[in-house]
């Protein structure tokens, strides 16, 4: 044990006293933070930013709101409309007309006519089931695709005003084109296909930066051979250096996680992205078997190759393939437990059920966990088996 | 007295199809070692001669403990040293003029973690850090990168860091290999301090000077097998040591 703690005290000095080490090892981690952030933040200006100069938008709305509405007060979200329109810089106003549900398809000829440019069908009673999180089902938000001022307001009022209603489009045919469903929803099922293959690229060039080096690194340098000659059992050699790397491969992959986990919402337009602590301790368990999984790899080829530049190139075309695993979960579900034993697959399944707030997914996790934990096992044996072999210490 | 017994060892290493086409040959396996049997006692510098490929890293690997013979047995004093493999390195000194070190590390980390490797305390490692550094030259140097350090400089950390736990006995491959005549003659002088200090020193060279210069008894290595093992003086009766060497290597051919 001694030895062990030696040889893992060795390496840490060795990467955290390392400025280019710490460099590669925690940038990617803040600056995926800050890319995605000012590449969020330009396509949203980008989608957002409207051309319409100098118009006054015609908006129609149903008056089914709550007693306390009086004659001729805006509802909520006209307010805001209004305000933001008000608001611009390009000399836009905005005209209201109250109508009632019964009269809605006429409206919409006239929306379909261009006597309007928005038509919003509130539900019974709206401004209370607002007030309790119920109203997302019950607004239609009717606009005209084919004149850029109505999609301007459109835009205006689903992206500016912020508020998540169900939407839907209306085309000169006069059928509804589309749904686009609850936008923090869709916004979250889109980072959900994402953030696994991210995960699985940037918690694997962890691995690429640092495996590389610790073994073939040694080997290239001859120093591999004076350490084995010491009087150290060669499990406890590899158990120092997994230990070691684990541990760095652990602080660095939190870093770039956290920063990607941060990043995705404001990527996408400022969606709110909701995890529980629950979530966040699995997410946070996932990520740490995987990484543990990804360092046997790691140290497993780079005990095989001869030199750093040998084991990356083993390692490169292995990251892709792992990076299409990471594509992979929206065409499978948790439910088929089966895959809970396929590396890399479950845990990048797990991460997309957690991210969509599947539940009954604890035996898909429990299982996702266990195999990983056991082909980590399974590898770290490996490579103990493989220091017995000298064509892999001499590396001839 | 301790004694280096290798007794009957024979190393055989498989070829790779690569290697076999490299080397033009259809055998699956190169005996790189065979049947080689010599003792090296204290006092006494053994020196192992042979032209490159001849097996003499070989068998000093194997005396290391690097790698394992396919058959035969190393014995020090009459205890064969698988029966305790981590005792026995711990009286195991290997260098080898090719030897690095990580050179991110001073010389004085990297003597206390292999001290820490040989079991060694905080104040065993300080005194044979003290000694070694002075002995070396090192001690101005111990707290700088070794990757800053001359080449020179390096070769002499890297013997100080191979002796840190003063082993018994003592294997130098090629030690003057890669060397400048200053690094090189401070080399010889410390295999004659160490001989003074009655320590099995085993050397392997294919220099016949260095061999007249420091060795006690010639092992000539030739294709594998040991083909003279004698005390130098005895060997140089029937002529000078090239001309013994080069008499015994057409005599291996002919008889290939």
């Amino acid at each position: 044990m001694r030895n062990v703690l030696t040889i893992f005290l060795k390496e840490l000095k060795r990467v955290f006293t390392d400025r280019r080490m710490l460099i590669s090892l925690f940038l990617p981690g803040v600056l995926i933070y800050f890319v995605y952030t000012l590449m969020g933040t330009v396509m949203t200006k980008v989608v957002t930013q409207s051309s319409t100069k100098d118009t006054t938008f015609q908006v129609a709305y149903t008056d089914n709101f709550n007693s306390s509405k009086t004659d001729g007060q805006l509802p909520k979200l006209m307010t805001y409309v209004e305000a933001t329109i008000k608001g611009g810089t390009n000399n836009n106003k905005v005209e209201f007309k109250e109508f009632t549900t019964g009269e809605l398809d006429s409206y919409k000829e006239e929306l379909r006519a261009g006597k309007y440019h928005l038509v919003v069908s509130f539900s019974e009673d709206f401004e209370n089931k607002l007030s309790d999180n119920t109203a997302s089902n019950n607004v239609d938000i009717f606009y005209n695709g084919d004149s850029s001022a109505s999609s301007d307001l459109y835009n205006f009022v689903s992206q500016v005003v912020g508020v998540s209603y169900t939407n839907y489009t209306v085309n000169l045919n006069g059928q509804v084109a589309a749904n686009v469903g609850d936008k923090d929803m869709m916004a979250m099922k889109i980072a959900a296909m994402i953030i696994p293959m991210v995960t699985i690229s940037i918690l694997f060039s962890t691995v690429l930066s640092l495996c590389p080096e610790a073994i073939a690194g040694e080997k290239e340098r001859g120093t591999l051979a004076s350490l084995l000659l010491t009087p150290i059992k060669r499990s406890e050699f590899v158990a120092g250096k997994i230990l070691s790397l684990s541990t760095t491969a652990i602080a660095s992959g939190i870093v770039s996680f956290t920063g990607l986990i941060l990043s995705i919402p404001k990527l996408m337009g400022g969606f709110n992205i909701t995890i529980s602590p629950v979530d966040g301790i699995l997410l946070f368990l996932l990520v740490v078997t995987v990484l543990l999984l990804f360092v046997a790899i790691g140290v497993f080829i780079s005990a095989l190759a001869n030199t750093v530049k040998e084991a990356a190139g083993y390692l490169s075309p292995i990251m892709i393939i792992f990076m299409l695993f990471g594509m992979a979960p929206s065409l499978f579900g948790f439910d088929q437990w089966y895959l809970s034993f396929v590396p890399i697959l479950n845990v990048c399944v797990s991460i997309n059920a957690l991210l969509n707030g599947a539940e009954n997914l604890l035996l898909f996790f429990g299982l996702t966990v266990a195999s990983t934990v056991l082909y980590t096992g399974l590898l770290m044996f490996g490579v103990t088996r493989l220091f017995n072999k000298e064509r892999v210490v001499l590396g001839q | 007295m301790s004694v280096l017994r290798i007794e009957h060892v024979t190393k055989e290493f498989n070829l790779t199809l690569r290697q076999r086409q490299k080397q033009k040959t259809t055998a699956k396996t190169l005996v790189a070692v065979n049947d080689l049997s010599f003792e090296a006692v204290p006092g006494v510098i053994y020196g192992l001669l042979g032209p490159n490929g001849a097996g003499k890293t070989t068998t000093l690997r194997m005396i290391a403990s690097l790698i394992k013979p396919k058959s035969g047995s190393i014995y020090l004093d009459n205890k064969e040293i698988n029966e305790d493999i981590y005792e026995y390195r711990k009286r195991i000194g290997f260098l080898t003029s090719e030897l690095k070190l990580d050179g991110f590390f001073t010389p004085a980390d990297t003597i206390t973690y292999m001290g820490k490797l040989y079991g060694m305390n905080d104040e065993e490692i300080n005194m044979r850090k003290n000694i070694l550094f002075r002995s070396f030259g090192v001690d101005k140097f111990q707290n700088t990168p070794i990757k800053d350090l001359s080449t020179g400089m390096k070769q002499k950390v890297s013997l100080a860091i191979s002796l840190c736990h003063d082993p018994d006995v003592i294997i130098f491959d090629e030690p003057t290999n890669g060397l400048d005549v200053i690094a090189a003659r401070d080399v010889e002088e410390f295999l004659v301090n160490l001989k003074k200090e009655n320590k099995i020193i085993i050397i392997s060279t294919h220099i016949f000077s260095l061999v007249e210069k420091l060795c006690d008894h010639v092992g000539i290595i030739i294709s594998g097998k040991l083909v003279k093992d004698a005390p130098l003086k005895e060997i140089q009766k029937e002529g000078t040591l090239e001309e013994v060497f080069f008499k015994l290597y057409e005599e291996a051919n002919v008889n290939a």
